[in-house]
């Protein structure tokens, strides 16, 4: 027992920080940098103002400023760490947990990390701002206005009721403007904790009464006094993120559900007095302390006994509590290899590492989704190795695991119709989810690259303006300055180079339905210049995509114009060498194909009839082992446009 | 007393001390001067502005390590550092001083001597060395504006929307307020977009918007009552779109579109809205009648608007006859989009009789811009002298053509002009004139070429504008730092009363259906 009880009080819940820092960095450190990135903080009264229109907007401008230093992801998850710890010593304060049982404020914690960890495809569409700390600070102010709460009913002995009620009325009437929900919740457990705290009922009823009809009557009178911005619908859940797309999604709220009950339960559990406190009856030396303990005597070896089997039964209760939450929160951890790819990848692009996105592409062991081969394509296109090894990598298109519909379009529409020479459709697509989403420094990015792009110099200053004031983006803008008003940099940026060789589109009417990949490589097949090899390379590739004989043989033909004295690329060896057996071509022997890509096609050719009218997984395989690495395989058994 | 409320009593007698001294720069006592005007933003050289309007804020618009700016009429001066942000009392006493002054600017180039104006100085430091900038001056009319301007805050997306309001914002100082936002009547998926408000001869009793999706309706204040009507019928197109109130009786003329847009791969403009179909009904507020006063199916109609003496009704119309080899009618229009060319029409009314008349030709594009142009927003001014156009090449949506251009045309000697004094090398939309006819507010691009921002002209007797000025804000950088555009910039006399959760209510009732007639009842 005395082994147990010499533990230092607080190692357990800094344990288990240390070990949610460390899972946070190594698990998921390209997923904390996409959180900044989706994030937007503004040093500026016109940010905070447009914050404030809402119930709890002070709630999500700490949020906001918090969420940005993920941006150097060990900052952030310090700073996480850090509201965690203040939170879990607050519920210990708080609720005068002993010792014994000082394990279960990490639940609390376990909670809020899920609420950030069990994101996944929601970190594009989620619209609350600041979220990953929205919840953390919410809940630590709404805990600390519980421990004012509880030192009002301890110290205050001059009309106490009354002083009680104004406290609970000042609480719903101050924390909803600036904390929302969390301001609510506040009250509501204030007027339940009141019937542990104070034995009067009279006088609890009337706190009681006054909680809950501050919490069900000042959110409707903000909402018509106040707030303009706010459906009556939504004004008791402010700043709670709305898991919503065309379904609510109910499973998501789960960890706050059982935040709350957390408090519930803590509210409800008899309460240790202050006398006690003052005499140290239920002290760290004593055992725990109330919700979770018993009154225990210390006098006799049987009561000794008693005493440590009590002891060993509470820590091994509150560990079990722990191990439960930690179960809850490890199976709730959103891994999926896909959507870690593709934000690995994103965050590889935004530096310009290709070969780190060929790396990432390397990993892939499940089907990968559109926009991870599109990324891979694009980092292959960089790197002028797209015509050699594009098929190289694991191909496929399966859809993102997200109970929700979401495309390529959410995740990388932006990027890739900007490294492809669309600025007009990437601008469109950032100003369309800026105005839906919230305004994120991935969509200013990318509104002052187009910008840049399209010669709207005035408009790239606007937004280079806008990230200049944030904390970690201003040097990024900086640099762009440069490219916003000399061409010649531009042409010869790194960045930008490639892309402008890209612009060379026809001019259409139209729309891309939301089909990224669908509407770019129809765009590139069907586009009419011949001027710049860079372009006519990808027009070409795009036909491999397409699957397009006709386009194949107009783009081969530039192609070959514009690269006269240039091997064709072993993928498009391997096309012109399939269409043209499909095509019945004459004169095949002539054409420049290396002798191994003949014979490859023959044997695929004889294995695919063979295998005509197998089951189509059985055919799979057994192409896939002998052929994956080639465009036959692709051609054959890839169904690109069905899912982008 | 002892030591320690001695040194608090101290603090606090130094404190606003302090703080005076600090909000009271001084100028810079060395300094080279410049024969190079300021480059400040917004741009405020040489603009004219109404005797009512806001103090005037703004920026140095270039890098500098301190600026210094100062504003002299007569004896009155008031200087700012960093930004110029002058308080209303003081810009007040400045506009009195000049108006009543009328002194001789130092340099006569900068405008006409005896006219009333105020002196701007601006010094800035770069590397610890001053420079005062060429002096310019900031006329002051007597005209006074509408004190109220009511506009739609809407972001500069294509397809998506969230948060939209239709705002008010008091020209004599910097107070805004929300008329209607539409996340009182939206939610995720049934959102609520809102357009289109209007009003009575600058009444604010007297308004209209449209809700579109969730709980849609169009929504008509007149004197206190409330109403919402569904005007969506089988014998219309669509429900009353871009309206024009009659000058004084209950009657609303609307257009009515099936309104489309597409997206360019390549072209600077983005976006084309286009209407595969429009038609102009009008409405009668008291009996809910509606009918079709222009509806030839060779013809688009578009942006009605009335003359001040409510005897006439201008609106656009395009020639558009519709390529049966194509079934869908905006893949026609899409191929043939370059090709629309609204010209601007007339046709008379009898108030007494609701009776209209034929149409009649005012502004043929054709003769105005090489290839032809689309004249759209017909406005007459108060007096009924001129008439002001938005001009672009093609397309009955000039917001986003960065071409657009404002156009007058003196109803008197039938001369037609660009405005050249008002024109930016961007996007001139929308424009209104003030209740008095001597200014004008119109919806402009020229900062950014995205953002819609609110100019204001003043007209003088010849017909000339003069340069136009930006909307003041308390910050003058906040246009810089804003995401959304001022769409559809409308004067007031006073403002708006209802109140937001006003129109929500209504909203979330059932509209009053219209009844469609032939003829309108008298």
């Amino acid at each position: 027992m005395k082994r147990i009880t010499s533990i230092p009080s607080f190692a357990t819940p800094v344990l288990a920080l240390v070990i949610i820092a460390c899972l946070l960095l190594i698990l998921e450190p390209h997923f904390l940098w996409k959180l900044q990135e989706s994030n937007l903080f503004l040093n500026s009264r016109v940010f905070f103002d447009e914050l404030m229109v809402e119930p709890g907007g002070l709630l999500s401008w700490a949020g906001t400023w918090f969420t940005q230093f993920f941006f150097h992801p060990w900052v952030g998850v310090l700073m996480l760490c850090g509201w965690w710890l203040l939170l879990m010593w607050l519920v210990r304060k708080t609720f005068c947990i002993g010792c014994r049982w000082t394990p279960v404020v990490v639940v609390p914690v376990l909670f809020l990390l899920v609420t950030i960890v069990g994101m996944g495809y929601w970190i594009y569409i989620l619209k609350l701002r600041g979220h990953a700390f929205v919840g953390t600070i919410g809940t630590t102010a709404a805990v600390a206005l519980l421990w004012a709460f509880r030192s009002v009913v301890e110290r205050v002995r001059l009309r106490p009721t009354l002083v009680r009620c104004v406290f609970v009325l000042l609480t719903c009437a101050v924390g909803y403007p600036l904390l929302g929900i969390y301001g609510l919740a506040a009250a509501v457990l204030m007027s339940l904790w009141i019937w542990r705290l104070e034995p009067r009922r009279l006088s609890a009823l009337a706190v009681s009464l006054t909680g809950f009809l501050s919490v069900g009557l000042l959110p409707p009178f903000f909402y018509r006094y106040v707030y303009y911005q706010t459906n009556i619908a939504n004004i008791y859940f402010a700043k709670l993120p709305l898991y919503y797309v065309t379904e609510r999604y109910t499973s998501f709220y789960v960890p706050f559900i059982l935040l709350l009950l957390f408090f519930v339960v803590m509210v409800f559990l008899p309460q240790r007095t202050k006398g006690e406190k003052a005499n140290g009856l239920i002290g760290q030396a004593q055992g725990a302390g109330s919700p979770f303990t018993k009154r225990v005597s210390t006098n006799g070896q049987k009561a000794d006994k008693r005493l440590s089997r009590n002891a060993l039964q509470e820590t091994l209760a509150a560990v079990l509590l722990l191990i439960v939450a930690a179960v809850y929160t490890a199976c709730s951890w959103y891994r999926d290899e896909n959507f870690h790819h593709e934000v690995a990848m994103q965050r590889c692009i935004d530096r310009l590492d290709w070969e780190g996105v060929l790396k990432e592409a390397a990993k892939q062991k499940d089907e990968p989704t559109r926009a991870i081969a599109m990324m891979r394509n694009l980092a292959l296109a960089r790197l002028g190795r797209q015509g050699d090894e594009m098929c190289h990598y694991r191909n496929g298109c399966k859809k993102c695991n997200a109970p929700f519909d979401i495309r390529a379009v959410n995740s990388v529409g932006a990027l890739i119709y900007y490294h492809y020479g669309m600025p007009n459709y990437s601008y469109r697509l950032c100003m369309e989810r800026g105005v839906e989403f919230g305004w994120r420094v991935e969509q200013l990015k990318y509104l002052a690259r187009c910008s840049i792009l399209s010669g709207e110099q005035q408009l790239a200053h606007k937004y280079l303006g806008l990230l200049k004031q944030t904390l970690f983006h201003g040097t990024w803008a900086d640099s762009m300055y440069t490219l916003a008003e000399k061409r010649v940099a531009l042409v010869a940026s790194p960045e930008m180079g490639f892309i402008t060789h890209m612009m060379h589109y026809d001019e259409n009417l139209s729309s891309d339905h939301n089909l990224v990949e669908d509407f770019l490589m129809r765009q590139l097949m069907s586009a009419s210049y011949t001027g710049d090899p860079l372009f006519v390379e990808q027009a070409l590739f795009a036909t491999l995509w397409a699957k397009d004989t006709k386009e194949f043989w107009n783009h081969l033909y530039n192609y070959t114009r514009l690269y006269p004295d240039r091997q064709w690329p072993v993928h498009v060896q391997e096309a012109a060498m399939m269409f043209g057996t499909l095509d019945h071509k004459k004169q095949m022997d002539q054409w420049p194909i290396n002798s191994s890509i003949r014979e490859n096609y023959k044997r695929f050719d004889q294995m695919a009839e063979r295998l005509e009218g197998a089951d189509w997984k059985k055919a799979n395989t057994a192409l896939f082992k002998l052929f994956g690495q080639t465009y036959f395989y692709d051609c054959y058994m890839i169904n690109f446009p069905s899912q982008n | 007393m002892d030591i320690h409320n001695k040194s608090r009593l101290f603090l606090l007698l130094l404190l606003p001390a302090i703080l005076l001294v600090s909000c009271s720069p001084s100028l810079p006592k060395d300094y080279d001067d410049s024969n190079v005007l300021p480059r400040i933003y917004p741009d405020y050289v040489g603009v004219t502005i109404p005797v009512n309007i806001a103090p005037l804020t703004f920026e140095l618009d270039e890098k500098a390590d301190a600026m210094v700016a100062r504003y002299t009429s007569g004896d009155c001066e008031i200087v700012c550092a960093g930004k110029m942000q002058p308080k209303l009392a003081a810009w007040r006493k400045l506009i009195a001083v000049a108006l009543n002054a009328k002194t001789s600017t130092p340099d006569s180039s900068l405008s006409t001597p005896d006219s009333p104006h105020i002196q701007v100085d601006v010094f800035a430091r770069h590397d610890g060395c001053w420079t005062h900038y060429h002096p310019f001056t900031i006329n002051v009319s007597s005209d006074s504006i509408d004190p109220w301007l009511s506009y739609r805050l809407i972001p500069p997306s294509y397809v998506s929307y969230e948060a939209l309001t239709i705002s008010q914002r008091c020209l004599e100082n910097y107070d805004e307020r929300v008329i209607y936002d539409n996340m009182l009547c939206g939610l995720e998926v049934n959102g609520q977009c809102i357009n289109c408000h209007s009003y009575q001869q600058y009444n604010p009793q007297r308004m209209q918007f449209h809700a579109r999706q969730n709980y849609g309706g169009t929504v008509i204040a007149y004197d206190g009552e409330l109403k919402k009507v569904n005007m969506k019928n089988d014998s219309i197109i669509s429900a009353g779109v871009y309206p024009a109130w009659h000058p004084w009786m209950k009657l609303i003329v609307y257009s009515t579109n099936h309104t489309y847009q597409n997206f360019f791969t390549v072209c600077r403009d983005k976006i084309e809205v286009y209407d595969s179909e429009s038609d102009l009904i009008a409405y009668d507020i008291n009996t809910d009648e509606v009918t079709n006063i222009e509806n030839r199916s060779d013809e688009l109609e578009v942006f009605p608007a009335w003359a001040p003496d409510g005897r006439t009704l201008y609106f656009s119309s395009a020639r558009f006859v519709r390529n049966d080899s194509i079934k869908d009618a905006t893949t026609d229009v899409v191929a043939r989009y370059d090709s629309l060319h609204y010209n601007i029409f007339c046709k008379s009314f009898d108030p007494k009789t609701k009776k209209f008349g034929p149409r009649r030709l005012v502004i043929v594009t054709d003769s105005l811009l090489v290839g032809g142009g689309s004249a759209l927003l017909p406005r007459i001014s108060p007096d009924g002298r001129y008439l002001l156009f938005s001009m672009a090449p093609y397309g009955v949506f000039h917001i986003w053509h960065h071409a657009a251009d404002l156009w007058m045309k003196d109803l008197q000697t039938g001369a037609v002009r660009p405005l050249d004094e008002v024109n930016s090398p961007d996007t001139e939309s929308y424009h209104t004139w003030s209740s008095n006819g001597k200014w004008i507010v119109f919806s402009s691009r020229r900062d950014d070429g995205t953002f819609t921002r609110p100019f204001f002209s003043h007209i003088d007797e010849e017909g000339v504008f003069s340069k136009p000025f930006e909307l003041p804000c308390a910050d003058p950088d906040y246009h810089r730092q804003f995401m959304k555009c001022y769409n559809i910039p409308e004067f007031l006399r006073s403002p708006v009363t209802y109140r937001p959760h006003d129109f929500a209510r209504l909203l979330k009732g059932e509209g009053v259906p219209v009844k469609y007639v032939q003829r309108l009842s008298e």
